[in-house]
Formats: structure tokens, C-alpha cells, sequence
């Protein structure tokens, strides 16, 4: 009989401490709740009732199908969510309509319109020039927050392949500890597995292959190992011609494989959009306007003659093409040093002023070998980032929702709930009280017997 | 269902933070006055705006052009009043000192009232405005009529007048062909006609007198004509200022409704937003309050 008290209070009290351990770990992440499952121990011989109570088992309240569907869910969300990241900056630095390169293009222009009113006047020819390098001065500075955009979320993308070689290792040594745990004695290892996949899911889409015996094997891209058991093929981040950029390598092939276009979801997959697709076109759309503002001016410009009645001078310094004009973007040096060599003549008399007018129509008009005007030109790419932008946070949103109802049903199952343990200690505490006294009453009755022996 | 202490946090800081959004969001608007705090807020709006400010630079610059063209025209036409007004005078000088019964003092005073009239129309002709010159053409560096030892010069400009754009697709002069107003297809100009006419008063010569009248004649009539196109001009810029006054009223009307908060709306999401916050308050502060522990003795 006190064999079976002293079981039942060791396994009450070990139901005990399970409890303690979820109430402690109520605020741990991937913690999952434990429960304790007791078993009857049998009875030695026939005519015994029984042997007591022993721990059966240790249970996790694991909800792997949700686990798995939080796996899939979370690469969109982390993807969505570097791309509005970092569209927001580039979104601040394109400005406030009215504020920005659509402003600095009507002031160039109008400076014409005023230079028109008056063609010898110095004053109008030197505001001409003044609000050219402040046009000049946006378009730079625009491409220098579009390079900028581009360098960081390749700065980004080398430090998140960096984040996912340290989880990737992290979930090896984890696989370790699992396999030499045995099964049923890892729980918290498990725990710490999740949690370590739900962290590198939301930098890189993985797939996942559980085993057996607990451990799991990852791979990135079309199948490139990244962990197998114990052992890690990490990523590489490989500067590559010609800007420089990282690609990353996967060794988990049979040779060095480029798998950067293979990623398509996680936090890389979103700044590898950035960089490669949605910064390179906005790039082209400001080079192309600048390119197109540039030449257009210039066009008429030598077309022209300047207030000698010498024949005209680029105004711009002329862009050696597309790519990059917005950058090499300023006024000519020639004309900022002698404001007389502002085209403001169609004839060698000094007071015509039909360039300056026809210039000052540039804004009007489509760029030469578009359909867009300058301000058009302008408006469809604050369209494109601005769209982009809103896609990009709605998308994350959207993602953002379908997650937390996946973890509020992942927190039904497998949560700790404070009432719940509550219950159990009260539960606990009541079952080692009775036990307890059962022990009492078997050791009395122990005592009566060895009382009656003595006497 | 389980309820567990973690799902219910996390789900009423979310509503907090939501409620924290939504509040800012109002205040903004509010504060601000303006609909849009950044550029995704409404993407489409965004490039209206960008169109719509665009519109409002294009029409301050013909706003300001117009400006310039009306004085250029206003002081013009004042000029053109004065030439003719002078021009009406040197007519009936001449006409009163015509006929063979006009004393040589008479003719003597008539010409060198023509002499100071001609002076007075060449100063006309010689304006300038903001340092150039208004009747020479596209050459405004250059005075239409100078005087060299006495000898007043051919016509120095040329017949290349400039306009300056006032709306679209509208265009005012800003200078004015002296040549053709003054000498038209005549062989000489009004001024040497003038000189003409005071030496054939002078000498009574009434073929030479005939002659100058008719010259001063056309001169007058060209002059009429070169103010009557003025005075299209000047109505003409009116029309477009007007158009320009109901078209920029009309685009501030079209911005506001891009950019400028519906106030009254703001008002009433702030009220609401900051209801709905103070509820997430609330609900975030009642989160683990009471539980079974607390019954546990």
C-alpha cells in the first residue's frame, strides 16, 4: 500500500510540476502546453487490486497541420513586406505632388515663359539657368534615392543571407540534439525547431521533409539542401559584375549553384524584387525623362542663336544615353559661366524670342519618341512606386490576416491557458492531498499493526 | 474553444494598434486638412494631384505673362494714342499752312511746329520698356529711329515682332514693327516726310505741302491701324485672363477635391477613432484581470 502512495505522490506530483512548466512558460515563444498521461499500473497477482498510478507519457499539444499552413503563409507576408518596407522610403523621397520634380520641371519651364517676355534681360537668363541646375540638382538627387534604394536592399539581402546561414545551423545542432535525445524526450528541442523554422520561413521560402525521428531536413529554391540532419550547405552571397550585387549561391548541390532566381518567397525573395525588377524600371522611367527633357532642350538650343547672335549651345550637358541620364543630369558649364549663351533666339537678332517660347511649350508637348509629357512622364512613375507601394502593404495585410488566425487556432491547441492550469494545479494539488492522506492512513494502520506485534 | 491568455493579448494589442492607426490617421487629416498623407494612400489621386498642380504653375505662368503683356500693350497703345494724336496735329498744321495766301512767318511757325512734332513722334517711336525697345521688332537693342549730324536714320529694326503666350494656344505681341508704322510701303518714313513737309511749307512749295499731306495721311492711318491691332491684343489678353481667372479657380476647386480632407468627415472619424482606441484601452487593460488563480487559497 505504500508503494502505491508513494507512486501515486510522485506521479501527482510530477503532474504538478508539468503545470508549473506551462504556467512558466506562458509568455515563451513555440512553447508548447504539456500534458501528463497516467497510466494504471497492474495488478502483481490476482488477488491484488493494483499497483497504483505511473507517468505514461509527457504529450506536447502540437498542431502540425497548422504549423505547416503558418510555413506556407509566412514567405508572402515577409516578401510583401520587404518590398512596403522599403517602397515606403523610396515613396518619401519621390515628395508631395506640387513639391517635388513635377514643380522644379514648371519653374524650368516657366523661367523660359519669363525669358520669352523679355529675351536680352540678364536677370530672366540667369533664373533660367539657376532653375535649370535645381531641375538638374531633383533628377540627381532622384537617382541617388533610387541607388541608394537598390544598394540597401542588397545590403539587406546579404545581412538576411547571413540570418538564414545562423538558423540554418541553429536547426542542425537542434537536429542533433533530437536524434541523440531519442523520440519522446524532445520536446522542448521540437520547440525550439519550430520557432527556428518559423523564423527562417519569413526569410526565405523553405521546403521541409520531417523524419522520423524528429529532425527535419531543409531545402531553399528547386530543392537545394540547406540542412540534412547535422549537417548545414550554407548560402553564399557572391558579388557579381556588373554593379556588383549579391547572387546567391547555394552549396548544396552537387557544384556551387546561383539559385537567386529559384527564391520566390521570404524577406529575400521581396528585396531581390526590389533590387533586380521594380528599382531597375523605376530607374529607366526617371532616366528616360531626364534623358527626354535634356535632348528636347537641346534640340532647340542648337537650333538657336544666344544673345551675340553666335549660333546656340547645348543647354544641358548632353546625356551620353538613357541609362544614367537622370545622374549625369546638369547644365551645361559653358552656359552657367556666360548667361548670354542661354538660346533664347530663332534669328541672330538678340530680342527674338521664339526658342524661348518653343521651350517653354516643351511642357506641353510629348517628349520627343513618347506619348507623355514631362509632368506625365513624372506622374506615371509616382504612379508606378505609389501603386507598388499600396500592392505591396495590402498584399502584406492580407498575408498578415490569414496568419494571425492561424496562430490564434495554432494557440487553441497548443497555448497555454491560465485558467486551464489553474484547474490542473487545483487538480494536482487535490489528487496529491489524497494520496497523501492515504499514505497517512497507511502508515497508521501500520503503526496499529506494529503496536498490536510489541504488545 | 481554448481561450489562452496569448491569443487574447496578442489579438487586443493588434485592435490597439489598429485603433492607434486609425486615430493618427484622423488626427491627420484633421490637423493637416489634407486627404492624403502619403503617396499610396490613393496612388490614382496622387498623379491627379501631380497633373492638377501642373495645371495651376501653367496657368500662374500665363498669369504672370499676361501681366507682362499688359503692360507692354498698355504702354503701346498709350504711344500709339500719343503718334496719333501728334500725327492729327502735324495734319492740321499742314492744312493750315497750306494756300498761297499764308504769310512766311505763318509757314515759318508751322514748319517748326511740324519739326517739334516729328521730334515728339520719333521720342514715341524710341520707347522702351524694361531696357528694350518696343517698336523695333526682335531687334530691341537697337532704337527703331536714331539722328546722326542732324540726319534722322532709315528704320533700324526689323519686322520680326515677338508675342508672348498668355493661354494656350494664345499669343499677344510684345513688340512692334516701328518700320511698318512708320514708313509702311512709303519711300520715306513719317519722319523725313515730316522734315519734307515743314522745308516744303517753308518754301511754299504746295505740290511738296500736297505730297506730305498724303504722306502724313497714311502715316495717320497706318498708325490707326497698328493701334487697332494693339487694341485687339488688350482685348484679346482680357479674354484670356478671364478664361485664366475661371480656369485656376476651377483647378484649385478640382485640387481641393483631390487633396483637401472632407473636414467635417475627419471630425467625425477622429471622434470615432478615438472611441474605438480608448475601447482597445480598455479591453487590453481588462486582459488576465481575473482568473481561477485568484480564487485558489
Amino acid at each position: 500500500m505504500l508503494r502505491i502512495a508513494s507512486r501515486a505522490l510522485d506521479a501527482q506530483r510530477y503532474g504538478l510540476d508539468v503545470t508549473g512548466q506551462n504556467i512558466a512558460n506562458v509568455n515563451t515563444a513555440g512553447y508548447t502546453r504539456r500534458s501528463v498521461v497516467y497510466e494504471e499500473v497492474p495488478p502483481l497477482d490476482p488477488w491484488s487490486p493494483g499497483g497504483g498510478v505511473d507517468v505514461q507519457a509527457l504529450v506536447a499539444a502540437r498542431a502540425p497541420l497548422l504549423e505547416a499552413r503558418l510555413m506556407f503563409e509566412q514567405p508572402g507576408s515577409s516578401r510583401e513586406g520587404a518590398i512596403a518596407d522599403h517602397l515606403a522610403v523610396l515613396e518619401a523621397n519621390l515628395g508631395q505632388p506640387g513639391a517635388s520634380l513635377d514643380a522644379a520641371l514648371a519653374r524650368f519651364y516657366n523661367t523660359y515663359a519669363q525669358l520669352a517676355q523679355n529675351p536680352i534681360s540678364a536677370t530672366a537668363r540667369q533664373q533660367v539657368i539657376v532653375e535649370g541646375q535645381t531641375l538638374s540638382r531633383t533628377f540627381n538627387d532622384l537617382a541617388t534615392g533610387f541607388n541608394n534604394a537598390q544598394l540597401n536592399a542588397d545590403r539587406e539581402l546579404r545581412d538576411t543571407v547571413r540570418q538564414v546561414n545562423a538558423l540554418a545551423s541553429q536547426i542542425a545542432e537542434i537536429n542533433a540534439g533530437i536524434a541523440s535525445a531519442g523520440p519522446g524526450n524532445a520536446d522542448g528541442l521540437l520547440d525550439q525547431q519550430s520557432v527556428a523554422l518559423a523564423s527562417l520561413s519569413e526569410l526565405v521560402d523553405v521546403t521541409v521533409t520531417h523524419n522520423a525521428d524528429g529532425t527535419i531536413d531543409v531545402s531553399v529554391g528547386s530543392g537545394r539542401s540547406l540542412v540534412v540532419g547535422p549537417d548545414t550547405f550554407a548560402l553564399t552571397a557572391a558579388s557579381t559584375p556588373p554593379q556588383g550585387f549579391a547572387q546567391i549561391i547555394s552549396d548544396g548541390a552537387a557544384v556551387p549553384t546561383d539559385v537567386t532566381s529559384e527564391i520566390t518567397g521570404g524577406r529575400i525573395a521581396g528585396l531581390l524584387q526590389l533590387r533586380d525588377v521594380l528599382i531597375p524600371q523605376y530607374q529607366t522611367q526617371l532616366d528616360q525623362l531626364a534623358y527626354g527633357v535634356a535632348t528636347d532642350v537641346n534640340t532647340l538650343a542648337t537650333s538657336g542663336y544666344d544673345l551675340s547672335g553666335t549660333a546656340g549651345v547645348n543647354f544641358f550637358a548632353p546625356p551620353s544615353g538613357v541609362a544614367g541620364a537622370a545622374q549625369q543630369m546638369a547644365v551645361n558649364s559653358a552656359v552657367v559661366a556666360d548667361s548670354s549663351l542661354v538660346v533664347a533666339s530663332a534669328t541672330t537678332a538678340a530680342g527674338n524670342n521664339d526658342i524661348a517660347r518653343a521651350i517653354a511649350a516643351l511642357q506641353d508637348q510629348p517628349i520627343t519618341g513618347t506619348t507623355s509629357r514631362p509632368v506625365d512622364a513624372w506622374g506615371n512613375l509616382v504612379y508606378s512606386v505609389a501603386s507598388d507601394s499600396r500592392s505591396a502593404t495590402q498584399a502584406r495585410a492580407s498575408h498578415d490576416q490569414v496568419i494571425q488566425q492561424l496562430k490564434n487556432l495554432k494557440d487553441q491547441i497548443s497555448g497555454v491557458s491560465i485558467d486551464e492550469e489553474a484547474a490542473m494545479l487545483l487538480k494536482f494539488q487535490r489528487s496529491y492531498e489524497a494520496n497523501a492522506k492515504f499514505f497517512q492512513v497507511t502508515d497508521q494502520a501500520l503503526d496499529l499493526l506494529m503496536s498490536l506485534v510489541r504488545t | 474553444m481554448r481561450i489562452v491568455f496569448n491569443t487574447a493579448f496578442e489579438d487586443v494589442t493588434l485592435a490597439m494598434q489598429r485603433a492607434a492607426e486609425s486615430l493618427a490617421e484622423a488626427q491627420r487629416q484633421v490637423s493637416t486638412g489634407l486627404r492624403m498623407g502619403k503617396l499610396s494612400d490613393d496612388p490614382l489621386s496622387a498623379v491627379a494631384a501631380v497633373d492638377e498642380h501642373s495645371v495651376l504653375d501653367r496657368l500662374d505662368a500665363y498669369k504672370g505673362a499676361g501681366d507682362a503683356a499688359s503692360y507692354r500693350l498698355g504702354l503701346a497703345d498709350n504711344v500709339m494714342t500719343d503718334i496719333i494724336n501728334q500725327l492729327t496735329s502735324a495734319q492740321t498744321t499742314a492744312l493750315s499752312a497750306r494756300g498761297s495766301e499764308i504769310t512766311q512767318g505763318t509757314r515759318d511757325a508751322a514748319a517748326n511746329e511740324l519739326l517739334a512734332i516729328r521730334d515728339a513722334l520719333m521720342s514715341d517711336i524710341n520707347t522702351q520698356f524694361q531696357g528694350a525697345y518696343l517698336f523695333s521688332g526682335s531687334n530691341v537693342t537697337v532704337a527703331p529711329f536714331s539722328v546722326t549730324g542732324g540726319t534722322i536714320s532709315a528704320y533700324q529694326g526689323d519686322n520680326d515682332t515677338n508675342a508672348i503666350d498668355v493661354g494656350s494656344g494664345r499669343a499677344v505681341a510684345s513688340t512692334f514693327d516701328g518700320g511698318a508704322i512708320f514708313q509702311g510701303s512709303d519711300p520715306v518714313h513719317i519722319l523725313d516726310a515730316l522734315t519734307n513737309l515743314a522745308a516744303a511749307i517753308t518754301a511754299g512749295d504746295q505740290a511738296g505741302i500736297d505730297a506730305g499731306i498724303q504722306a502724313l495721311n497714311r502715316g495717320f492711318d497706318r498708325a490707326n491701324a497698328a493701334q487697332a491691332r494693339i487694341g485687339n491684343d488688350e482685348r484679346s489678353l482680357d479674354d484670356a485672363r478671364s478664361m485664366l481667372t475661371t480656369m485656376h479657380a476651377q483647378s484649385i476647386t478640382r485640387m481641393s477635391s483631390i487633396e483637401d480632407a472632407d473636414l467635417a468627415q475627419a471630425a467625425s472619424q477622429l471622434s470615432q477613432a478615438d472611441t474605438a482606441y480608448r475601447a482597445a484601452l480598455a479591453a487590453m487593460s481588462t486582459i488576465g484581470r481575473v482568473s481561477l488563480m485568484d480564487y485558489l487559497k
